[in-house]
C-alpha cells in the first residue's frame, strides 16, 4: 500500500485524456460521465490534503463508468497505471505539486497503442534524417579550411635546377590527384547530404518489406476488417447499418402477455352485460422478448462465429435484449460470457432464461443423429422448453435438405440461414405473429438432395498414371480446427508422405502470416510440368463470385485471387483440396448467389481451372450437405489412385517404414480405446446374456429390390409370363414379381401393384392376341399405371419393355401408344433367348448404377456369434457423439440369419460397386445381379455362389470387393470412422465363428479368408484354421477381419501363426482405404420421396 | 449459550424415555435469527463504501452486483442505519425499526408496483354495491418507493388522507429504497423506471394526484441485481455501479464473529472454517458455497459440541455437516471428496491469514 503521501491526484486534463482511452477500450463514457467524474475529482482536490480522498479517487471514480464486474477490475488496473505514471519520481520534493499542476500527457504516451508508438518511432527517425542532412550540408558550406600554404613548384625556384632545364613540367601526379581530390570532395559532400536521407527511405522501405507480405501485394487483396466485413468485390458489408436497426426493431417489438390487473374499462361493460354480476377482464401488458443465442463456435478462431457475435453486438446496442451462449458441436454444453462459470449444462441456462426466445446459430446437421434421420433425443429434449425456438443454419440455402424440413416438421424450429437476411427473416417473424407453426423463413428447400454425380471424368490426371511420377508437394494448414481435426490433418499428412510420396508441410492451426508465407512459397517454387502440388485445407471458407475461394485465417478472410493466383505456379497439376466442414456459404449467400461453385472441381474446360484442381471434400467429421458430396471427394480420388497403384506390385518386395506404420498404429489405438473397452465388455457379458430369438432384422421381403422387374399380363397368358418368370430369375438372375406368385391370398392386389409398379425398375407387359383383345381387365390398369410412371421418367431411360409372346402386331389396336414407342422382345410362348437374357442384364446393371430410387443407408452393422445387449453397445457408441451411427447389431444363430445378414451386405456391395463401378471398375467389377430368393431353405446354398462370384473377379479387385463386402457388412461405413477407429475400427466386434458357421464354410469350394486378428505388441497374433477351403479363427479374440493373400494362403497352417506386423499392415492398409473410399461414396442423402414418405406430407 | 452442555434435544436412533420426549422441542436451541441480521453488524469495505460515496454525491441510483450471499442487499439496510435513517426512529422502540424500505421484484412485476398497487377487483366490487364514487385509497397499497417519495414530500402538498395512510410524520423525510434483484422482472421494468427515478415523483390516474419528493429529500436508491440477465444500457447509464467481489478470508472471519457472538474473534474453529470454506470454494463448485452456508457450517460444528479452540484437522465427526450445509448437490460433494481434504494447504492459508489479519 503507497503511504498517503505518495498519492498524486490527476488533473482534469489527465483525467480527460484516460476516460478517452477508456472509451477506446469500449468503455460507455460519455459526456454525462465525464461531468461526473470531474465533479468527484473536485471534490477528491477539494480534501486532497489528508491524502485518503486521493487514495479513494479510484474506488470512486469506478461506479461512474463501470458496467460489469470484468470491466471494474480493468478500470482498476487501468487507474492504477494511471497514478503510477503521474507520480513523479519518488526524489522529487514538489512532487504533489508538481503532479497537480503539471498537466502531462503521460497518460496517452503510457497506454499509447503500438501504432502511435511507431508512427512516433518513424516522425523521430525523420527528423533525425533531416537534422542529420542540414548539419552536413551546414558542414560543407562552411568555407573549406584553407589549404596548407604550399608553394606552388614556379613559386619556388631551383636556381640550379631551372637553369639546367630551362623549364619544367609539372609531375603528372599532381594533375591527379587535384582532380581527384576535387572529384572525392563533391563525392563526399553530395554523400554526406543524402546518405541520411537514404538510410531514412531504406529503413522505411525495409519496414514496409516487412509488413506486406508478397501475397497481400500482388493479389491486390484488402484485408477483411471482421468489424465491418464484406467481400472485397462488393462494397456491400454483410450486415448494413441501417438493417440491423431495423431488424432490432422488429425483434424488441413487444408482445402482449396477460397480467392479474383488471381492465376496468372493459369489466364494466361486460359486468353489465352479464347482469351485474361481476365479470372481470384482465388486462393484457406490452412486453418486451428477450433472446437466448445460442452460437456455434468451432475455435476461438471461428470467424463465422466472430461476425455473428458482432451482429449481435449490434443488436444489443441497438437495446435488443440477448443472452449469448457459444457451444462446439453438441448444443448441450454452453460456453457463456461470464468464464468463471465454466461449461454449463443447458439444464442451468433454461432455468434462467426459459422464458426467452430461442435462436441457435449452427449447421443443422451436428443436431441429427447420424444415420438415423432424426433429431439427436437429447438435443431435442434440452430444447423442449423454449416454445418460439429459430435455427439459423449456416448452410447455404442451395444446400439445405431434408434436414431442414425436419428441423421445422419434427423439431418445430424456424429455420433460415445465418446471414443477414435469415435474420431479418426471423425479425419479421418475431414481430408479426410468434404462435405460429414453425416454418422455413426463407424460401423453401429450393434442390432436394441429389444422387451423387456418378460420372467421373474419364481420362484425367487423376487417373492416368504419369510414366515418371513428378515432385509432389502438399500444403496441410488446418485453421482453428477442433484437435480431432488437427488430428485428421496429420493422418493426411502421413498417408500423403508415406503412400503417395509427397513431401508435405503441416501447419496446425497457422497464424495469418505463416499462412500466407507457406502459400506464397508453394506457388513461387519452380515446379515442373509433371509435378504436383497439393493444398488441403481444413477451416473456415467461403466462396467468392469467379471461383474465387476465401480461406479464413481466423483473422478474417483472406485471399480472394487465391485460385488464380496458385493458377500462376507453374506445377503442371495443382490440387486444393478444401474441406468443407466448417463451410459457411450461408453467410455470404446474400452477396452472391450465383458463385457458389458446385462442381467447380469437374469444370476442366473452364480456362481459369485450367490446370487447377478445387476439391470441396466432404467433411471428415460428420456427413455434410447434399452440395458438398454432390463433388466427388477428390482427396479419396487421390488416395484410391494411390493405392490402386499400390496394389498391384504387392508382391514385389516393398521398403517399409515400419517405425512409421507402428507408430501409426500406437497413435490410432490411443485414440480409441472405446473398442477395447466395448470388447471387454462385450466378450464378458454376452455369454450370459438372455437369448432373444427372432430379433435378427430379416431382410424386408416386401420391398422391391432395385432393377426388379414387374410383369405384367392378361390372364389368359399366364403359363408364358410364369415362363418369362422362371427364365428372368434363373437364367439372368434378376428379381421379378408376379402377381400370381408374390400375392397371398387375402392381400389387397391394388395396392400391391400400384405400389410395386411404382417401385420396379422395369415393366414388362406380356402382349399377345388375347390380351389385345380384351378390353377391360386388370392387366389393363396395370398398364395404365406403367405409362403414368413412364411419363415420370427420363426419356432416355428404359423403363417400359413390351414382350409379344405370339404374332400380335405393334400396331395392333389395343395396345396404349406409349408401348409402340420403345423397343420390343418377341418370345414366342414366354420363352426367353440370349439375346434377350443379354439385353436385360445390361439394362438392369444400367439401372443399379442409376439406384433413382433405392434409399441406400450408411449402416453400422456389428455381426456377432452371440446375443449382444443392444442397449449397452447403443450406450457405448451413443457416448462417443455424433460420428458415430448407433449400430444395428445382429447375432445371426443359424446359417439362415447369416445368409440374411450377408445378403444386406451384398446389396450394399452392390450398391458401391454400382456407383463406382461406372466408368473405372465397369470392366472389373460386374455388379453382382443375382439376387438370393427369399425362400430361407435355399439359402445356405447360395452361399457358394456370392462366393464364387466374388472370386470370379481378378485377383486384385477381388481383394478390394472382398474387402468392401466385408465393411459393408460388418462397420459402419463412414470415412471418418475407418481412420478414427484406426484399423481396429474395421475389427468387428467378433466373430467367434459358432459351429454353424464353420460347417456352412466348410463346404466352400474355394476360400475367401477370414482373418481375426489381436492386436498385439508389434506383432499380430493370427491363428488360423483351415477348415475345408476357408482359413477361420476359431475361438480368438477381437480383431480386424482381412482378406488373406494368396501368398500368405501357403503358409496357413492349423497351428498359430505370426504375421509381421508391417507385412499386415502394408498390405492391409491399402485396401482399408480402399474400401473406404468406394464406400464413401454412397450417398447420406435421400431422395424427395423418401422425405415425404416419412413425413408424410406433401 | 453454553450449546454445547444442552444436546440431550437431539434425535437418536434408541428409544426415547418418555421424559425426554416430553417437551423436547422447548430445549431445541435457540434459532439464529436469519432473516433479520442487524445492519450494524454488516462489514461493509472501502471501495463499497466510496461507491456508496459518489452515489450519494451524484444524486444517482446505487447498482449492486455480486454472487448470492455477497451482502448486496444487507448493504441497503446498513447504508440506511448509517445514515440514521431507520424508521420510526429508535426511540419508538415497540415498532420494528426499518431500516430501507424493501421492494422485492418479482417477475411480472411492473413499473406502477413499485409505487402502489391497487386492489382493483375489491375496489370494483365495492363499486358495485355502494352508491356514488368509491375512494381508491383504501384499496391501494403503496410499495417502498411510493412510500420513500411520499415521505419526502412536504405534507401542505400532499393530501392529507394518502400522507395519513403512511404515516407520514409531517416533516419531510428521507429513506433508503432497495430494490431487489431487478433482473428477475421483465426487461422493461427497468427501463420504465428511468424516468421516474429520474425525477422521484409518480402519478396515480385512480386519485388523480401527482406526488413529488422534495429534491432536498430525494429518496436514495439501491438497486440489486444478480447479473443474470444483462440490464439495458439505459438503465445502467443511469446508475453507479459496484461490484461486491465475494468476501475474502479475513472479511469472513469478520462476518462470522460479527454474526456469531458466542465465538471469539481469532478463534482457531472458525479460522479452519473459513480456510476450507475458502478451499472448497476454489475447487470450482457447481454450487459454490455462500456466506450463509459459511454460517450455517460453523453454526452446525457447535451445535455438533465443537468448540472455539478445536481444530478442523483433529477431529473427524464434522463431515456430515460440512457436507449438508456446504455442498448441496451430488456432484460437488463428490468432487469435494471430504476425505482427502488437503490439511497442510489448508492450514497454511489459515496461517497465513491469521499473520496479516
Amino acid at each position: 500500500m503507497m503511504p498517503a503521501e505518495a498519492i498524486v491526484l490527476p488533473t482534469s486534463e489527465q483525467l480527460d485524456l484516460f476516460f478517452d482511452l477508456l472509451r477506446r477500450a469500449e468503455f460507455k463514457v460519455g459526456p454525462n460521465e465525464i461531468a461526473a467524474a470531474q465533479k468527484i475529482l473536485l471534490l477528491a482536490h477539494a480534501e486532497a490534503d489528508d491524502g485518503l480522498a486521493a487514495r479513494r479517487l479510484k474506488t470512486m471514480l469506478a461506479p461512474i463508468v463501470v458496467r460489469t464486474p470484468t470491466q471494474q477490475a480493468d478500470f482498476y488496473r487501468r487507474f492504477d497505471a494511471l497514478i503510477a505514471d503521474i507520480a513523479p519520481a519518488p526524489a522529487d520534493d514538489q512532487r504533489m505539486q508538481a503532479g497537480r499542476t503539471i498537466g502531462q500527457p503521460a497518460a496517452a504516451s503510457a497506454a499509447a497503442p503500438p501504432g502511435m508508438r511507431s508512427r512516433r518511432a518513424v516522425i523521430a527517425a525523420a527528423v533525425a534524417a533531416l537534422l542529420l542532412t542540414i548539419a552536413a550540408e551546414v558542414w560543407l558550406l562552411w568555407p573549406p579550411p584553407p589549404q596548407p600554404p604550399r608553394a606552388p613548384p614556379s613559386a619556388k625556384p631551383s636556381p640550379t635546377i631551372a637553369d639546367v632545364t630551362g623549364w619544367v613540367d609539372p609531375p603528372p601526379s599532381f594533375v591527379t590527384a587535384t582532380l581527384v581530390r576535387r572529384a572525392g570532395y563533391q563525392v563526399a559532400r553530395v554523400g554526406a547530404i543524402a546518405l541520411p536521407l537514404l538510410l531514412f527511405a531504406g529503413w522505411m522501405l525495409w519496414r514496409w518489406r516487412r509488413r506486406a507480405l508478397w501475397l497481400e501485394r500482388h493479389s491486390g487483396v484488402r484485408k477483411a476488417d471482421p468489424a465491418v466485413v464484406r467481400l472485397p468485390e462488393q462494397h456491400q458489408p454483410l450486415f448494413p447499418a441501417a438493417d440491423l436497426t431495423a431488424i432490432a426493431l422488429d425483434l424488441r417489438r413487444h408482445l402482449r402477455v396477460p397480467s392479474r390487473d383488471l381492465d376496468v374499462e372493459r369489466t364494466i361493460p361486460q359486468t353489465l352485460d352479464a347482469g351485474g354480476s361481476f365479470t372481470p377482464v384482465w388486462q393484457t401488458v406490452p412486453r418486451s422478448p428477450n433472446y437466448l443465442f445460442l452460437i456455434e463456435k468451432e475455435s476461438a478462431h471461428d470467424h463465422v462465429a466472430g461476425i455473428f457475435d458482432q451482429a449481435v453486438d449490434r443488436l444489443v446496442g441497438e437495446d435488443v435484449a440477448v443472452e449469448r451462449y457459444h457451444f462446439r458441436d453438441d448444443p448441450r454444453w454452453l460456453i457463456g460470457n461470464d468464464r468463471s462459470r465454466g461449461i454449463e449444462p443447458i439444464a442451468d441456462v433454461a432455468a434462467r432464461y426459459g422464458d426467452h426466445r430461442l435462436v441457435i446459430l449452427a449447421g443443422a446437421d451436428g443436431m441429427f443423429e447420424p444415420l438415423r434421420d432424426r433429431l439427436e433425443p437429447g438435443v431435442e429434449q434440452a430444447l423442449a422448453q423454449w416454445t418460439p425456438r429459430a435455427v439459423l443454419s449456416t448452410k447455404p440455402m442451395q444446400s439445405w435438405s431434408w434436414r431442414e424440413l425436419a428441423l421445422r416438421d419434427l423439431g418445430g424450429f424456424d429455420v433460415a440461414t445465418a446471414s443477414h437476411s435469415g435474420l431479418r427473416a426471423l425479425a419479421a417473424r418475431a414481430a408479426a405473429e410468434p404462435d405460429r407453426p414453425a416454418e422455413l423463413l426463407e424460401g423453401v428447400v429450393v434442390s432436394m438432395p441429389a444422387r451423387p454425380s456418378l460420372t467421373r471424368r474419364e481420362s484425367g490426371p487423376a487417373s492416368a498414371p504419369s510414366p515418371r511420377p513428378g515432385r509432389k508437394s502438399a500444403l496441410l494448414i488446418c485453421v482453428g480446427g477442433a484437435e480431432d481435426a488437427e488430428a485428421e490433418i496429420r493422418r493426411l499428412s502421413s498417408l500423403l508422405e508415406h503412400k503417395a510420396g509427397f513431401s508435405v508441410q503441416v501447419l496446425p492451426d497457422p497464424d495469418r502470416r505463416r499462412m500466407v508465407e507457406a502459400l506464397e512459397f508453394l506457388v513461387r517454387t519452380n515446379y515442373a510440368s509433371d509435378d504436383t502440388i497439393l493444398i488441403h485445407f481444413y477451416g473456415r471458407f467461403a466462396p467468392g463470385s469467379d471461383g474465387a475461394i476465401f480461406l479464413g485465417s481466423g483473422e478474417g478472410l483472406e485471399m480472394p485471387a487465391f485460385a488464380g493466383l496458385l493458377n500462376q505456379s507453374s506445377a503442371g497439376r495443382q490440387i486444393l483440396v478444401v474441406d468443407g466442414v466448417m463451410y459457411d456459404g450461408a453467410l455470404f449467400q446474400d452477396s452472391d448467389t450465383s458463385a457458389v461453385p458446385r462442381g467447380l472441381a469437374w469444370d476442366s474446360s473452364s480456362p481459369s481451372t485450367r490446370k487447377l484442381e478445387v476439391v470441396w471434400a466432404r467433411g471428415l467429421q460428420r456427413p455434410k450437405s447434399e452440395a458438398e458430396t454432390e463433388v466427388a471427394n477428390g482427396l479419396t480420388g487421390l488416395l484410391v489412385d494411390t493405392v490402386e497403384q499400390d496394389l498391384t506390385p504387392i508382391e514385389a518386395a516393398m521398403p517399409i517404414d515400419v517405425p512409421f506404420l507402428v507408430d501409426l498404429v500406437r497413435k490410432r489405438a490411443s485414440r480409441f480405446g472405446i473398442l477395447d473397452d466395448l470388447n471387454l465388455h462385450y466378450f464378458t457379458s454376452a455369454p450370459t446374456l438372455e437369448v432373444m430369438a427372432g430379433t435378427v432384422p430379416h431382410p424386408d421381403t416386401t420391398k422391391m429390390e432395385p432393377g426388379a422387374v414387374f410383369i405384367s399380363y392378361a390372364r389368359e397368358d399366364q403359363a408364358a409370363a410364369r415362363r418369362l418368370c422362371d427364365f428372368l430369375e434363373k437364367e439372368a438372375g434378376i428379381d421379378v414379381w408376379l402377381d400370381s406368385r408374390q400375392l397371398s391370398p387375402g392381400e389387397d392386389w391394388y395396392d400391391e401393384s400400384r405400389r410395386h409398379i411404382d417401385n420396379c425398375s422395369f415393366f414388362i407387359p406380356v402382349i399377345s392376341a388375347e390380351a389385345v383383345r380384351r378390353q377391360d381387365g386388370l392387366f389393363r390398369r396395370e398398364w395404365a399405371w406403367a405409362t403414368e410412371r413412364a411419363v415420370r421418367i427420363a426419356g432416355a431411360v428404359p423403363f417400359i419393355i413390351p414382350v409379344i409372346i405370339d404374332d400380335t402386331s405393334a400396331n395392333a389396336d389395343g395396345i396404349p401408344d406409349e408401348f409402340r414407342r420403345v423397343g420390343w422382345a418377341q418370345l414366342r410362348g414366354g420363352v426367353g433367348d440370349e439375346a434377350f437374357r443379354d439385353r436385360m442384364r445390361s439394362l438392369v446393371a444400367d439401372n443399379l448404377g442409376r439406384l433413382s430410387d433405392y434409399p441406400s443407408r450408411l449402416t453400422l452393422w456389428i455381426i456377432s456369434a452371440f446375443e449382444v445387449d443392444q442397449r449397452s453397445i447403443q450406450k457405448a457408441f451413443g457416448q462417443f457423439g455424433n460420428d458415430w451411427p448407433i449400430p444395428e447389431v445382429m447375432w445371426p444363430n443359424s446359417a439362415n440369419d447369416l445368409v440374411g445378414v450377408l445378403r444386406r451386405a451384398l446389396e450394399q456391395l452392390d450398391h458401391a460397386a454400382g456407383l463406382i463401378g461406372v466408368d473405372r471398375f465397369s470392366a472389373e467389377v460386374p455388379p453382382v445381379l443375382t439376387r438370393i430368393p427369399d425362400d430361407r431353405q435355399r439359402a445356405a446354398a447360395n452361399i457358394p455362389g456370392m462366393v464364387r462370384r466374388l472370386r470370379g473377379l481378378e485377383q486384385r479387385h477381388r481383394v478390394a470387393a472382398v474387402t468392401s463386402f466385408l465393411l459393408c457388412a460388418n462397420v459402419k461405413i463412414h470415412y471418418s470412422a475407418v481412420y478414427q477407429a484406426g484399423w481396429t475400427g474395421l475389427g468387428v466386434l467378433g466373430l467367434q465363428a459358432p459351429p454353424d458357421w464353420v460347417a456352412l464354410l466348410d463346404g466352400l469350394p474355394d476360400p475367401v479368408g477370414f482373418v481375426l486378428g489381436k492386436r498385439g505388441d508389434g506383432v499380430i497374433q493370427v491363428r488360423l484354421r483351415r477348415v475345408g477351403g476357408v482359413d477361420i479363427a476359431v475361438g480368438d479374440s477381437p480383431g480386424l477381419y482381412i482378406t488373406v493373400p494368396e501368398r500368405f494362403a501357403a503358409k496357413i497352417t492349423s497351428r498359430p501363426y505370426e504375421l509381421p506386423l508391417d507385412q499386415l499392415y502394408w498390405w492391409a492398409i491399402p485396401q482399408l482405404e480402399f474400401a473406404a473410399a468406394a464406400v464413401n461414396r454412397l450417398p447420406d442423402a435421400y431422395s424427395r420421396d423418401w422425405y415425404f414418405d416419412k413425413i408424410g406430407g406433401d | 449459550m453454553a450449546i454445547e452442555n444442552n444436546l440431550d434435544w437431539r434425535l437418536r436412533e434408541e428409544r426415547d424415555s418418555e421424559a425426554v420426549r416430553s417437551k423436547r422441542w422447548q430445549r431445541l436451541p435457540e434459532l439464529p435469527d436469519e432473516t433479520d441480521p442487524q445492519p450494524k453488524d454488516y462489514f461493509a469495505d472501502q471501495a463499497l463504501l466510496d461507491a456508496a460515496n459518489t452515489a450519494l454525491y451524484l444524486g444517482r441510483p446505487l447498482l449492486l452486483t455480486g454472487e448470492p450471499g455477497s451482502g448486496k442487499t444487507e448493504f441497503a439496510r446498513h447504508l440506511a442505519w448509517r445514515l440514521g435513517l431507520e424508521r420510526p426512529d429508535s426511540d419508538r422502540a415497540y415498532e420494528p425499526i426499518e431500516y430501507a424500505l424493501r421492494f422485492d421484484t418479482k417477475s411480472e412485476s411492473r413499473a406502477r408496483d413499485l409505487f402502489y398497487t391497487i386492489d382493483q377487483v375489491a375496489r370494483f366490487q365495492q363499486a358495485q354495491s355502494s352508491e356514488g364514487d368509491v375512494d381508491p385509497l383504501p384499496f391501494m397499497e403503496f410499495q417502498a418507493m411510493g412510500r420513500a417519495i411520499i415521505y419526502a414530500a412536504r405534507s401542505d402538498r400532499l393530501p392529507p388522507s394518502i400522507g395519513k395512510k403512511v404515516g407520514h410524520p409531517g416533516e419531510p423525510s428521507r429513506s433508503v429504497v432497495l430494490i431487489d434483484e431487478i433482473d428477475k422482472a421483465s426487461r422493461d421494468f427497468p427501463n420504465d423506471l428511468l424516468m421516474e427515478i429520474e425525477r422521484m415523483r409518480f402519478f396515480s390516474p385512480e386519485l388523480n394526484e401527482t406526488v413529488e419528493a422534495e429534491p432536498r429529500f430525494r429518496p436514495i436508491v439501491v438497486v440489486t441485481s444478480n447479473s443474470e440477465k444483462t440490464l439495458p444500457d439505459a438503465f445502467l447509464r443511469r446508475c453507479v455501479y459496484y461490484n461486491i467481489d465475494f468476501p475474502g478470508a479475513e472479511l469472513l472471519k469478520h462476518i462470522v464473529a460479527a454474526r456469531l457472538s458466542e465465538l471469539p474473534r481469532g478463534a482457531d474453529l472458525v479460522d479452519d472454517a473459513v480456510a476450507l470454506f475458502c478451499y472448497l470454494r476454489g475447487l470450482h463448485l457447481r454450487k459454490p458455497p455462500g456466506t450463509a452456508e459459511l454460517l450455517d457450517f460453523v453454526r452446525a460444528l457447535l451445535a455438533r459440541g465443537l468448540v472455539a479452540s478445536d481444530r478442523l484437522a483433529h477431529r473427524q465427526d464434522w463431515r456430515s455437516e460440512a457436507v449438508q450445509t456446504l455442498l448441496k448437490t451430488q456432484d460437488d460433494q463428490r468432487t469435494a471428496a471430504l476425505k482427502e481434504l488437503p490439511w497442510e494447504q489448508i492450514g497454511k492459508s489459515a496461517d497465513s491469514g491469521r499473520e496479516r489479519g
